[in-house]
């Protein structure tokens, strides 16, 4: 007899419909999975039955076959196990079609009938075409996320089967509430450093990536992780893709519900390419810039991350998604995020303190050369940041907290929504040029800042994006005043390669023999 | 007999008595020497120990050679002071030299030997020395302390047209200076040369670079200035920092670049304690303009003093490290560098009268007009950078301008040349637009 059971696999962050199909029939006893099963998935021959035995249900003494279609996509993980024991329970008549049909299964099964929870649910449920799924009590709450869906579940295969056979009811799973997630900094925290704190609303009203430079214990780290508090939640659109890829990725954790708050990943500098844009050779699993979707991405220390590492950054910073190819096919995964990068000024760290810089020329061009070039272009912000004084860190007064930014924030999101994109460094080139514009002196600004040299014309553009957040946030349209253009003009950093020769040999243009 | 009118230029051809080893018999002394000075890790004070065993040659640096390529390598690193396995070396390299070749390579050089070097056979010898018109030894090295034994140079001046036509004064600092330090280096460097006074410097990135950027803006107004000196550790055919080519080739288009080591020398550690010992035993006055607490141009300046030099340093905000060294010079009595005036007088120079004055005037003119160009905001802002690196945070504090208005005045400044960025901080810019 024939059975087909509906499920899912996982594919990068989505869903893939597989239908398990089991055929038994005469011949020599035997137990084939085909279908491009990867190792876990070829193990559960041996988890299956064990399972079905320990139910008390009776094992085909036929040859069984199992397809996993389509049969050209590789089948990841242990979560086809309650399908396939489901498929052989109906293949073998112990259950009949119209018991289990229209209905999709997911979950591993222990040796001794337990169903599982197994990681990607959320994409998976999103995936299928039935309208019940059959899921392990602890997946109930991540199956749930995606709405339109019933969800029914049982503790093990023999519970699982007395439900579908009308013998039992399906115990319903209670409906959590999710509270909402609070924040335990605060940007209020930081003592003085006006112009870092602008930066911060700035970075995050206008989705702009951030640089912090600053010696040890200027207190970069301390101001990347107060960004969050200051980021609106995320849109729905957002926050489901960015629910799918954590549930894939195994980071959602009991009572989280969907993913509202924006994340924040802060990987450390020794992590692999891979392991920070995703891939991984037997299934593509998502990396820490996925991870970070719609949220922040902190690389602390960022010149000591390898180049080859920054440099498969350059793709997701520019499109928003990240594209791994392998010899089965390509896979994409959205990867939209703040990338804010903190780093010292120069390897013995001593710039900006009492003692002074003692590194050589070399060195010091030798480090700063790792993020020169493009990593640094797409540094639409670049922060100095020194250690505060003493008088400022004991002193009692206390800036805006978190809370007070976000107002501006999110005038400042609002009036990039009316143009049409989440925030303003998503805005296509032309519609940039449309919605920036500038004050006359703010244009003359710009201009005597090519023609000295002193930008480049792709900075020309990203000056403008940032003009306009500046503008947003003071809640003001455009034409853009020059004032506005003259701060975004200081906070951009074209290069750091800045040495005092250059100036000196510009006077003494002919030099001759 | 043995000749006493000694050319010490190139092709020396004394043959009082014969050499030991007949072969290569045409080539001069000199050829042999810097045979020597090219041997690996051979500095002034190894080759000082071995011409002892030249006592009684007349061929110094012949005898020398000789001796390393024949006497057992003890010996020899006995004699030097060195290791056996560096005297191995050097009698390696010597055996696998090519000394007519490398010879030839020195030809458009200029060589000046120290006189005192030959050993008086007769006491006549040494005053034709210093009487020779043909001896191009710096005289203020003669009685040095520590003399370099052979100088070279490149450019178009002769050595004995700079060192006895000129006053000179000598500019060092550090490296890693502030813009306050390589402006007033620029500006000095400008001033003495326009004045007719020999800037002597080296051609290191920071205060050397600016100095010789300023001598050769001086140069370039006024072709009838005085030439400019730089010295060097490494061979004249290496152009060390990289960054330095432009100036080198200027210096040596119309003063002279000068090292102590022969050609293919590479740029090494132990070999600019040497330079600077030379700098200082060639100024007159030495200008000390930015160090740190520790660093290079105050062994510099130490060993003016030696040689009973004066010395000015230039005072720094108590703030600034790379004035650290310089201030600390005039806590421990040296005079403090002020204005140009103070050069002059410690040179006992009179300038030319009349020009000199009116030139002053115009350039305070000039200041004041490029200044009154300015708002009085922006002065305000200009004023608030005291003359030190500051950050963008310690300016909001100090203007108590808001932060939007204050960029653009700070963008102003920028544009127009008055402030200049540099990494992490912002500098005032000594006279954009001055002369």
């Amino acid at each position: 007899m024939l059975a087909i059971i509906e499920s899912a696999t996982v594919l990068g962050v989505d869903g893939q419909r597989v239908n398990v199909e089991v055929h038994c029939s005469a011949g020599l006893p035997g137990f084939t999975v085909v279908g491009l099963p990867d190792t876990s998935c070829k193990e559960s021959r041996d988890r299956v039955r064990s399972a079905i035995i320990s139910s008390r249900f009776q094992w085909p003494m036929k040859r069984i076959t199992v397809n996993l279609a389509p049969s050209s996509v590789r089948k990841i993980g242990a979560g086809l196990d309650l399908a396939i024991a489901i498929g052989i329970l109906t293949a073998s008549g112990q259950i009949t079609r119209q018991q289990s049909n229209n209905r999709a299964y997911f979950g591993e099964l222990g040796l001794d009938g337990s169903i599982r929870k197994i990681p990607g649910i959320v994409s998976m449920v999103d995936a299928i075409n039935s309208e019940e799924v059959i899921v392990a009590p602890e997946a109930c709450e991540e199956a749930s996320l995606i709405g339109g869906k019933k969800i029914n579940t049982a503790d093990d295969l023999a519970e699982l089967v007395a439900c579908l056979q009308r013998k039992k009811e399906f115990s319903s799973p209670a409906v959590k509430k999710y509270p909402q997630p609070l924040f335990d900094v605060d940007i209020a925290d930081i003592k003085g450093q006006e112009i870092a704190k602008k930066a911060l609303e700035l970075s995050a009203a206008g989705g702009h990536n951030l640089l912090l430079v600053g010696p040890p214990g200027s207190g970069k780290s301390m101001l990347a992780k107060r960004l969050p508090t200051l980021l609106p939640e995320m849109a729905e659109k957002t926050a489901l893709e960015t629910t799918r890829i954590h549930s894939v990725a195994g980071h959602l954790h009991a009572g989280t519900g969907i993913v509202k708050s924006p994340p924040f990943r802060a990987p450390h500098h020794t992590m692999s390419s891979v392991a920070l844009t995703g891939g991984g050779s037997s299934w593509i699993k998502p990396g820490e810039i996925s991870a970070a979707h719609g949220g922040v991405l902190f690389l602390d220390e960022i010149a000591e991350f390898s180049t080859v590492v920054l440099d498969a950054l350059r793709q997701p910073l520019e499109e928003g998604v990240i594209r791994i190819s392998r010899s089965a096919g390509t896979v994409s995964m959205p990867a939209n995020f703040i990338l804010v990068g903190a780093m010292n000024p120069c390897p013995c760290g001593r710039t900006g303190t009492l003692q002074g810089c003692c590194c050589t020329e070399a060195s010091k061009a030798k480090y700063v050369r790792r993020i020169s070039g493009p990593l640094l272009d797409r540094f639409d912000l670049c922060i100095f940041i020194l250690r505060p004084t003493p008088g400022e860190l004991l002193s009692g007064a206390s800036g805006e907290t978190s809370l007070q930014i976000k107002e501006r924030v999110l005038i400042a999101r609002a009036r990039a929504e009316k143009r049409g994109v989440r925030c303003n460094s998503d805005l296509p080139p032309a519609d940039l040029k449309e919605c920036a514009k500038l004050s006359p002196d703010g244009q003359k600004m710009i201009e005597n800042a090519l023609a000295l040299g002193n930008l480049s014309a792709r900075g020309a553009d990203k000056i403008k994006a940032v003009a306009l957040t500046l503008a947003d946030l003071s809640d003001t349209d455009p034409p853009i005043q020059k004032e506005l253009v003259a701060l975004a003009l200081q906070l951009r950093q074209e290069s750091f390669q800045q040495n005092l020769e250059q100036a000196f040999l510009q006077r003494i243009p002919t030099v001759c023999i | 007999m043995p000749d006493h009118e000694f050319n010490l230029q190139q092709n020396s051809l004394n043959q009082a008595e014969p050499p030991d080893i007949t072969s290569q018999a045409e080539l001069p002394d000199i050829a042999y020497g810097i045979g020597v000075l090219g041997l690996e890790g051979m500095g002034p004070a190894r080759l000082e120990r071995l011409k002892s065993v030249a006592e009684f040659n007349e061929r110094k640096f012949t005898a020398v050679w000789e001796f390393i390529i024949k006497k057992p390598t003890k010996q020899i690193a006995h004699i030097a002071g060195v290791k056996q396995e560096t005297a191995g070396r050097w009698k390696q390299q010597a055996n696998d030299a090519n000394l007519e070749e490398t010879y030839s390579e020195h030809s458009d050089l200029e060589i000046s030997i120290n006189p005192s070097l030959e050993m008086p056979a007769s006491p006549s010898i040494s005053e034709g020395k210093s009487a020779s018109k043909d001896s191009s030894y710096p005289e203020r090295l003669m009685n040095d302390p520590e003399p370099p034994l052979i100088l070279f140079s490149r450019g178009v001046c002769s050595m004995s047209e700079i060192f006895s036509n000129y006053k000179t004064v000598g500019i060092v600092g550090t490296r890693n200076c502030s813009r306050y330090g390589a402006d007033i280096a620029y500006s000095l460097g400008r001033q003495l040369c326009e004045a007719g006074i020999v800037v002597v410097s080296g051609l290191a990135l920071g205060i050397d670079f600016a100095s010789h950027s300023g001598s050769t803006e001086a140069r370039q107004i006024n072709s009838s200035t005085a030439p400019s000196v730089a010295i060097v550790g490494n061979g004249l055919d290496i152009v060390y920092p990289r960054r330095s080519k432009k100036l080198y080739e200027a210096v040596s288009g119309w003063g002279a670049v000068i090292s102590e080591a022969p050609l293919h020398a590479v740029p090494q550690k132990w070999r600019f304690p040497s330079r600077n010992r030379i700098i200082a035993g060639l100024s007159d006055v030495l200008v000390v303009v930015e160090s740190h607490l520790k660093g290079g141009s105050l062994i510099t300046a130490e060993e003016a003093g030696a040689r009973g030099k004066t010395i000015l340093a230039v005072p720094g905000s108590i703030h600034s490290p790379a004035s650290s060294g310089t201030n600390r010079l005039i806590a421990d009595g040296c005079q403090p560098y002020l204005e140009i005036e103070d050069v002059f007088m410690a040179l006992d120079f009179v300038k030319a009268g009349i020009d000199d004055s009116q030139q002053n005037i115009q350039q305070n003119i000039q200041q004041d007009e490029s200044e009154a160009s300015l708002s009085s905001q922006e002065q305000l802002v200009l004023d608030a950078f005291c003359w030190e690196a500051v950050s963008h945070q310690l300016l909001l504090q100090r203007t108590g301008i808001e932060l939007e208005k204050l960029s653009y005045l700070l963008e102003s400044l920028i544009q127009k040349g008055w402030v200049a960025r540099r990494g992490i901080y912002m500098e005032r810019v000594l006279n954009p637009h001055g002369k």
